[in-house]
C-alpha cells in the first residue's frame, strides 16, 4: 500500500494506490440542525437519475433518522463493529486530533483491500427502518436514552436527521476495492464515477464503500452510484447559461439545510486558501462543519454541522474531535459566519465567493450566558467569473400583508 | 556436481542467469529429433501438464452430453484458490475439475466438468453471485515466447479469456432475467421512461438479447480484461447432478481479437478458472488452475515450446529445498505448509506448484522484478520494484567477489523444487 496523507486524520496513513489530488473538490455542508425530514431531497434525486428498472430500490440520496434508521439498515453501526473488532479498544482519537485507530484501508483482511461487508437484500429493501424504535433501545442511560424509551412529557429521547449522498470522498474506498479500475474520480473536480462500460458488477464497490453509496443495478447488473449531478456541476444544464450549479438534492432543499460548491485544492490536496469561498469559511475558518466518520479514512468531502441536542459521545463517534467547537460556533455565530449562512439557497447556482457589507446592529441578546450581537449584514454571492448572483440580509425582510388581504391565503 | 541436468551443451559454465533466459525458450538445439519430443510429452505428461485434444469428423459438439466426447480423455486438473492478489478467497482451498479437449480442422472444443453443490445462475438482486468457469490462452506462444503470468496474463504477454457464465446460459434458455421477470408481483411501470445507464453504455452485462453464453474477453495484467466480441465463440452449460458440465468451443482462427489456436504448430498453453456463485464469487475470488498444455492427438507437432519441471528442476532435492526456504527467511513474508506463523507480507505459497510453473517459480526467486504483481504491499509503488530481495549473485562477504554465493544456483533450484512440490 502507499502511503497518504489524509487531513481529517492529522496523519499518513495507508492507501492502495498513490497520492493524487483533483483541482478542484466538490463538496458541501448540511446543516443537521434544521432538516426536517421532508425528503424532498430524495426524491429530487429519484425524479432525475434513478427512476429506472432496476433503480427501484436505490436512494442515491436518502435521509436517515439517527441513531436507529439508516438506509442500507445498520450500515454505520455495522462497520463501526467490523472497525472495532480489527482493533478493540484501538480506534479512539488523541488530543491534538490525530487519529490512532485504524482505518477501512488499514484494516483490511490480507484477501481484501478494503474492510467492508455487503449489506443483505433485506438491509436495502427499508430506507429508514428503525427510525421509531427507540423503546428498543436499552441503554444505561449514558447516550441520554431513557431505558423504557420515549415518554412524554419528560422524555430524554433524541434523535436527528442525517442526510447522505456519496461523499466523493478523496481516497475514495469504492475506487480502491474496484479489481478492474472502472471507478475514477474526476481531475477536474473530483466528483467519483462508475464507468458503465468497464464495470463488470461485482460488487466491490458496495462491499468496500463504508457509507453504502455504490448499488448494483439489476437490471443492468453492473452497478451505479451518485454521480454528483456531474451535467449541473460542469455548467451544461441550459438553466444556467453555463454557469457551475449546484445538484438537485441541494437545490431543492426545503429546509435549506445544503450548500455545494467547489474548493480549490493545492497539489498536496490541501484547500486552498479561499477565504470567501463559502465552503472554506465554514470548514477551514469558522469550523463549524465536520466530515461524516473521518476515522473510516476516505476523506469525505460533505460537512455536517452537527445537531446541537445530541449526546456529545455519540457525535463524537459520528463527526471526530471537534463537535463541541463546531456546535458553539453555530450557536453563536461570528458576524461573518452568520452572514455566510443567509448564502444557503437564495439561488441555484454555485457560490465561489462572497463579500459582506455590514449593516447596522440588529439585536442583541444573551447565548448561554454570553453576550451576543447579531448585526444586519448584506452578504453578497458571486459566481466563478465574478459576476454577482444575488445579494441577501441576515434579517429576514417582515412583510406585513396588507388589510385588504389579511385573510387570504 | 550435480547429475546431469539435461543442460550438458551448458552446464560447465551455466549461472543460473543462463539457465533462466535459456531454459525456458529454448532448451534445445533447433533440429531435434521426434523421440525427444516424445519422451518431453512423457515428461509433461508425468507432471500432470498435458491435455490431450482429440481429432474427430464432422461438426464440434456444443452439448456436453453429446456422444463425441467420449471420444476424449479426461484429464483431473487441481484447482486453487487464486490468492497472489487481493481480492482473493478467505481461505486457501483445493479442489478438483475435469477436463476433455476435441478438435477438427476448423474448430477446437473444451468440455469441463466442475463440482458445484449449488445451481448460481441469478444475479437479479444486489446479494446474488452466478457461477462461471473460464478457460485462457496466451494470445501469442510457441517457441521462445515465454508464458503470460497466470490468469490475467502481464504486459506485453496478454491473454485471451472465454468466459462461460450460468447467469447467461440462463438468459439463452429462458430469457433475459431483468427486474420484471425477477419480481413476478411488482406493479407494472406505467411509463415508457426506463433508461438503464449499463445498456446504453454498451456493458456487454447490459445486453437483453445474447447468442453466447460465453463472452470473449483480453487481458493484459491485473485490473485490464476488457470484453471484446467475437462472433463465433459458442458454447452450453447444464447443471446436473452436483456439478456444471459445461462446454466452450470456438473456430481455430479467432472472429476478432484472441488467440489463434494453431494445432500443427505444437502445444497449446491453457488454464481454468472457476467461480462458485454461492460462495459470492467473483473476480480474483476463484479457483485457479496453472499453465498447462494441449497437444493435438493426430498431429506430428513440435514439443519444444514447453519444458518440463523434471528438466528445469533436474537433480534438485526439494527437502533441502524446504530446509533453504525457513533458513533464509522466506515464511517471514509467505504462508507455506506446516510453518505455524507463516508471513502475510507475500502471497500464500501453500499451494505454489498447483498454480505456477516451475520456471516461473525459478524466475521469481532469482529475479523478483521480472513480474512484479501490482498487489499492496508486494512492490514500492514509487520505483515499481517488488519489495521480494534477491539473493542472485550476494556473496558471504560483498567486497570480495571470490567469497562464496550465499545462495548458489543449485540451492536456487532445489528451493524451486520444494515449492513446486506444493501442489
Ligand atoms: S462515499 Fe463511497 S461511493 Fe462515494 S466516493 Fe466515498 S467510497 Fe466511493
Ligand atoms: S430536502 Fe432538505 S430539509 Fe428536506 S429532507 Fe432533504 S435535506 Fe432535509
Amino acid at each position: 500500500m502507499a502511503e497518504v496523507y489524509n487531513w481529517q486524520l492529522g496523519r499518513n496513513m495507508e492507501y492502495p494506490y498513490e497520492e493524487h489530488h483533483s483541482k478542484r473538490q466538490f463538496a458541501a455542508v448540511f446543516n443537521t440542525n434544521r432538516c426536517i425530514a421532508c425528503q424532498t431531497c430524495s426524491m429530487a434525486c429519484k425524479s432525475t437519475w434513478t427512476f429506472s428498472e432496476g433503480q427501484e430500490y436505490m436512494w442515491w440520496n436518502n435521509v436517515e433518522s439517527k441513531p436507529y434508521g439508516g438506509y442500507p439498515a445498520n450500515w454505520d453501526s455495522k462497520i463501526l463493529s467490523q472497525l472495532a473488532e480489527a482493533d478493540p479498544d484501538g480506534q479512539k482519537w488523541s488530543e491534538d486530533g490525530t487519529f490512532d485507530g485504524k482505518t477501512i484501508f488499514e484494516a483490511a483482511p490480507k484477501n481484501e483491500r478494503v474492510l467492508g461487508y455487503l449489506p443483505t437484500n433485506a438491509e436495502w429493501r427499508t430506507p429508514n427502518l428503525y427510525e421509531d424504535t427507540s423503546t428498543k433501545y436499552k441503554s444505561s442511560g449514558k447516550l441520554g436514552l431513557a431505558d423504557g424509551g420515549a415518554e412524554l412529557p419528560a422524555h430524554k429521547a433524541w434523535f436527528f436527521y442525517l442526510q447522505r449522498i456519496c461523499n466523493h470522498c478523496s481516497y475514495p474506498a469504492c475506487a480502491a476495492a474496484c479489481p478492474r479500475n472502472a471507478i475514477y474520480k474526476r481531475p477536474e473536480d473530483g466528483i467519483v464515477l462508475i464507468d458503465q462500460e468497464r464495470c463488470r458488477g461485482y460488487r466491490k464497490c458496495m462491499e468496500a464503500c463504508p457509507y453504502k453509496k455504490p448499488m448494483y443495478n439489476a437490471q443492468s447488473r453492473v452497478s451505479e452510484k451518485c454521480i454528483g449531478c456531474y451535467p449541473r456541476v460542469e455548467g451544461s444544464d441550459p438553466l444556467t447559461n453555463g454557469h457551475p450549479m449546484e445538484t438537485r438534492c441541494m437545490t431543492a432543499c426545503v429546509g435549506q439545510i445544503r450548500l455545494q460548491g467547489l474548493v480549490d485544492l493545492n497539489e498536496d490536496g490541501s484547500w486552498k486558501e479561499d477565504r470567501h469561498n463559502p465552503l472554506y469559511h465554514m470548514v477551514k475558518v469558522a469550523k463549524v462543519a465536520l466530515p461524516l466518520y473521518p476515522q473510516f479514512g476516505t476523506e469525505p468531502n460533505i460537512y455536517y454541522i452537527p445537531p446541537r441536542w445530541v449526546p456529545r459521545e455519540y457525535l463524537t463517534q459520528m463527526f471526530g474531535p471537534g463537535v463541541e467547537e463546531a456546535i458553539n460556533a453555530y450557536r453563536a455565530p461570528s458576524r461573518e459566519l452568520l452572514a455566510v449562512m443567509q448564502l444557503f439557497r437564495r439561488s441555484q447556482e454555485i457560490v465561489f465567493r462572497y463579500e459582506i457589507e455590514e449593516g447596522p446592529k440588529a439585536y442583541e441578546t444573551k447565548v448561554r450566558g454570553e453576550k451576543f450581537t447579531m448585526y444586519n449584514d448584506t452578504v453578497i454571492a458571486y459566481r466563478e467569473n465574478g459576476e454577482e448572483i444575488f445579494r441577501t440580509e441576515v434579517e429576514e425582510p417582515v412583510i406585513v400583508r396588507p388589510p385588504e388581504r389579511s385573510n387570504a391565503i | 556436481m550435480r547429475p546431469n541436468t539435461g543442460l550438458s551443451s551448458v552446464a560447465g559454465a551455466a549461472t543460473i542467469a543462463a539457465l533462466v533466459g535459456f531454459v525456458f525458450f529454448s532448451v534445445s538445439p533447433a533440429t531435434r529429433a521426434r523421440a525427444a519430443d516424445n519422451t518431453r510429452l512423457d515428461q509433461l505428461e508425468k507432471a500432470g501438464d498435458l491435455l490431450r485434444a482429440h481429432k474427430v469428423d464432422g461438426v464440434l459438439p456444443t452439448d456436453p452430453d453429446d456422444a463425441k466426447w467420449a471420444a476424449a480423455s479426461e484429464h483431473e486438473v487441481p484447482l486453487v484458490s487464486q490468492f497472489a492478489v487481493a481480492p482473493s478467497a478467505a481461505k486457501l482451498t483445493r479442489s478438483q475439475i475435469s477436463v476433455r479437449a476435441l478438435y477438427n480442422d476448423s474448430e477446437f472444443a473444451l468440455l469441463v466438468v466442475a463440482a458445484d453443490a449449488t445451481k448460481n445462475d441469478d444475479v437479479s438482486t444486489a446479494g446474488h453471485f452466478a457461477d462461471a468457469i473460464a478457460v485462457g490462452f496466451p494470445t501469442d506462444y510457441g517457441e521462445g515466447i515465454p508464458l503470460p503470468y497466470i490468469g490475467m496474463g502481464n504486459e506485453g504477454r496478454p491473454v485471451n479469456v472465454w468466459q462461460w457464465k450460468a447467469a447467461w446460459q440462463t438468459d439463452i434458455d429462458s430469457g433475459y432475467r431483468g427486474v420484471t421477470e425477477a419480481y413476478a408481483n411488482r406493479i407494472p411501470r406505467a411509463g415508457p421512461i426506463n433508461y438503464v445507464a449499463g445498456k446504453a453504455a454498451g456493458s456487454p452485462l447490459s445486453q437483453t438479447s445474447r447468442t453466447s453464453p460465453v463472452e470473449n474477453l483480453v487481458a493484459e495484467g491485473f485490473g485490464t480484461l476488457t470484453s471484446t466480441p467475437s462472433a463465433k465463440l459458442d458454447g452450453k452449460g447444464i447443471y446436473k447432478d452436483g456439478a456444471w458440465r459445461v462446454v466452450m468451443k470456438r473456430p481455430l482462427k479467432p472472429n476478432g481479437v484472441g488467440a489463434r489456436i494453431r494445432v500443427g504448430a505444437g502445444l497449446l498453453p491453457i488454464t481454468f478458472a472457476v467461480w462458485d456463485g454461492a460462495a459470492a464469487e467473483r473476480n480474483g475470488m476463484k479457483g485457479l488452475t496453472r499453465w498447462r498444455f494441449v497437444v493435438f492427438s493426430g498431429e506430428n507437432a513440435s514439443a519444444k515450446q514447453a519444458t518440463p519441471a523434471s528438466t528445469v528442476l533436474a537433480g534438485a532435492d526439494p527437502a533441502k529445498g524446504k530446509s533453504l526456504v525457513a533458513a533464509l527467511g522466506c515464511t517471514s513474508c509467505h504462508a507455506l505448509p506446516g510453518v505455524a506463523s507463516g508471513g502475510i507480507v507475500g502471497p500464500d505459497l501453500s499451494y505454489a506448484g498447483a498454480i505456477h510453473r516451475p520456471e516461473y517459480l525459478l524466475e521469481s526467486i532469482i529475479k523478483p522484478n521480472a513480474i512484479v504483481v501490482p498487489a499492496p504491499g508486494y512492490f514500492d509503488p514509487t520505483s515499481g520494484l517488488s519489495t521480494m530481495p534477491s539473493f542472485y549473485n550476494m556473496r558471504a562477504d560483498e567486497d570480495d567477489p571470490d567469497s562464496p554465493l550465499i545462495v548458489t544456483d543449485d540451492d536456487f533450484r532445489d528451493m524451486t523444487s520444494y515449492l513446486w512440490s506444493l501442489r
